[in-house]
């Protein structure tokens, strides 16, 4: 029995990675922060006209920025443990109120540290002055340095997750598209074509009526074939319309040794489901199942709660004889539940007793 | 008298169609029908038909894969119907062999039966033997030939490589198998003993011989359209006009 769903091995896989990439985002933040520092102290020393050591505006800026930016990565993890936008709202805002204190007192202490040790190495001492005073100016100036950081975390992520959604939204599209083309090409395939008109031909010797209604239904697969629109959603009833085409055309051309029964649970055929869910499913049983064209192939809509559950059964070689097959059709259906759906559906494949094969595909609707 | 038919074809309403139209003809009839690999080869086995109806596509099998089984018993007319094979298509054509593409109506299902017709007049099948023996050579996936083969000679049993083999003729209920001038006899039909061999190296040049293309020096025309083939030892054998058509143009254009 498989499932088609993420591993924990890959995550943690990804989090060794992502590890170093942050180290190195720490040691590029601080480099950065030195130069900012360096361009602050500059602009004061200017500010100085000559008056007192040009090196002390340098060290002031420069130990203050380093302090700051070396913090950033800290105030990130924190922030995204208790996010700027949470609810309630006034929790939030307390949250960080009490964080930005704590920055502060992080930073006033950093500075005072680097200060004097900066004063000692040039052979002077660093006078903080009056600290509740000194403290209260810098509190000040860090609550609106805090709070801009904030607001620049909180753009990035909004940014990420729209990025983020876009991506999905392009593979799921492509990944459609690539659905219908194999949608398509089943129903074009030549083989499929020319012995359907063969078995109509045949049967309008025997029953015309019988052979009309093979043609409608062959023009109704062909149609939807050639469907241009590229919506994700579809009424459950058009993917069972479809369903019931093609067993009905399979049926005719192995009729008294192939039979299918389609049976859905009343009234969800409103349900709005991912198109073209079914198809591969259908035809790998029928290609690698039934391969000798003879059997019975069997497929349920339930609802099941929340989710909608599809059971594909048939009486064919089932999983066991042969490996396990995952043709391209079913690794995109596996794809596609999972941009749709992430972590909320199941793709089980299992062997029936005591022959045949079982799919069931699952998912919220 | 009629000819018995076979039908060998995976979806019921084909065959049912070919029966229909089967059933109308006065001079054929049909003994048997199948749906798979295995039923198909048990027909032909234990009817022996004189024309068979093969589908390409049976299921994920091949009607190739019953003339495969089937080589070495003497083969019925074939008629292959598809609803779609490009290469087997190809195959058809080049070897001149008789095929229905599907869907079909009566008009072509008569004109296929007019030249089977026709080739079932003929006493002698061994060429159209020839072109299926062909045909399978050139379908992808088949068996490879073998490099050597086991003779049983009256006091020994050996292997004689295929490489050293000048030609094989029938003799009764023997073949004899010429190699580095020396004649090996073997209990065997001439189509079994074939069948081991690379259509591309070897030639059937009458229904008993079958030569060596390397071993062929000229080709001398006689009356009738019908030409002699010298072989490099010296030895002299009829070509008739059927088989001279189934030499591929290369080789024609050599001699």
């Amino acid at each position: 029995m498989t499932t088609s769903s993420a591993t924990a091995a890959t995550t943690s896989a990804v989090s060794a990675q992502e590890r170093r990439w942050l180290k190195l985002r720490w040691i590029l933040l601080v480099v950065l922060g030195i130069l900012f520092g360096a361009y602050l102290g500059l602009n004061a020393a200017i500010g100085t006209h000559g008056h007192g050591a040009m090196w002390k505006p340098f060290v002031w800026e420069m130990s203050s920025a380093f302090v700051i930016f070396a913090l950033i990565p800290l105030i990130a993890r924190f922030e995204s443990r208790y996010r700027v936008d949470a609810r309630p709202r006034s929790k939030a805002i307390l949250i960080h109120v009490a964080a930005g204190i704590v920055f502060s007192s992080i930073h006033v202490a950093g500075i005072v540290v680097l200060r004097k040790l900066a004063y000692w190495l040039m052979g002077e001492s660093y006078d903080f002055g009056d600290v509740p005073t000194q403290w209260f100016y810098e509190l000040q100036k860090d609550l609106i340095t805090y709070l801009v950081i904030l607001v620049v975390l909180f753009a990035i992520r909004g940014f990420r997750i729209r990025r983020a959604g876009e991506l999905r939204a392009q593979e799921l599209a492509a990944q459609l598209s690539e659905a219908r083309l194999r949608h398509l090409t089943a129903q074009i395939e030549p083989h499929f074509l020319f012995n359907s008109l063969n078995a109509i031909s045949n049967r309008m010797h025997e029953d015309i009526d019988a052979a009309d209604r093979m043609i409608s239904q062959l023009g109704d697969l062909l149609r939807a074939a050639y469907e241009s629109d590229d919506h994700v959603w579809v009424p459950l009833s058009r993917e069972l319309g479809w369903l019931r085409g093609y067993t009905a055309m399979m049926g005719e051309r192995f009729r008294g040794q192939l039979a299918f029964e389609i049976e859905a649970d009343p009234g969800i055929e409103g349900l709005q489901v991912p198109r073209l869910l079914l198809q591969p499913i259908l035809e790998n049983a029928l290609k690698h199942g039934l391969v000798d064209g003879r059997g019975w192939l069997r497929v349920e809509v339930r609802r099941d709660g929340q989710n909608l559950r599809y059971i594909v059964s048939d009486d064919g070689v089932g999983f066991s004889d042969a490996p396990l097959v995952r043709g391209t059709g079913i690794s995109n259906i596996a794809r596609r539940l999972e941009l749709l759906f992430p972590g909320k559906h199941e793709l089980i494949f299992s062997s029936r007793q005591p022959r045949g094969a079982v799919v069931t595909l699952s998912f919220p609707a | 008298m009629s000819y018995s038919v076979v039908v060998i074809d995976d979806e019921p309403p084909a065959r049912a169609k070919l029966l229909r139209f089967i059933a109308e003809l006065p001079d054929f009839r049909v003994v048997a029908e199948a749906g798979a690999v295995e039923e198909g080869i048990d027909a032909v086995r234990t009817t022996q038909p004189d024309v068979l109806f093969l589908d390409i596509q049976l299921g994920s099998h091949s009607g190739f894969d019953i003339l495969e089984a089937l080589r070495g018993i003497p083969t019925p007319l074939v008629v292959f119907t598809t609803a779609y094979s490009e290469y087997a298509v190809k195959a058809f054509e080049l070897q001149a062999l008789d095929y229905l593409l599907k869907p079909f109506d009566r008009d072509r299902f008569t004109r296929s039966i007019e030249r089977t017709r026709q080739a079932l007049k003929e006493p002698d099948h061994s060429d159209v033997e020839e072109r299926v023996r062909r045909l399978l050579a050139q379908i992808p996936g088949r068996p490879a030939t073998a490099q050597q083969i086991l003779i049983k000679d009256t006091d020994r049993a050996f292997f004689l490589m295929v490489d050293d083999i000048q030609r094989v003729s029938a003799a009764g209920n023997y073949v004899e198998v010429h190699a580095r001038g020396k004649v090996h006899l073997v209990r065997d039909t001439l189509t079994t003993f074939i069948a081991q061999l690379d259509p591309s190296e070897f030639l059937r040049v009458h229904r008993s011989h079958v030569v060596r293309i390397n071993f062929i020096t000229e080709m001398r025309p006689l009356f009738h359209g019908d030409y002699e083939l010298v072989l490099r030892d010296g030895q002299t054998l009829s070509l008739s006009r059927r088989y001279k058509a189934l030499l591929p143009p290369a080789i024609r254009e050599r001699l």
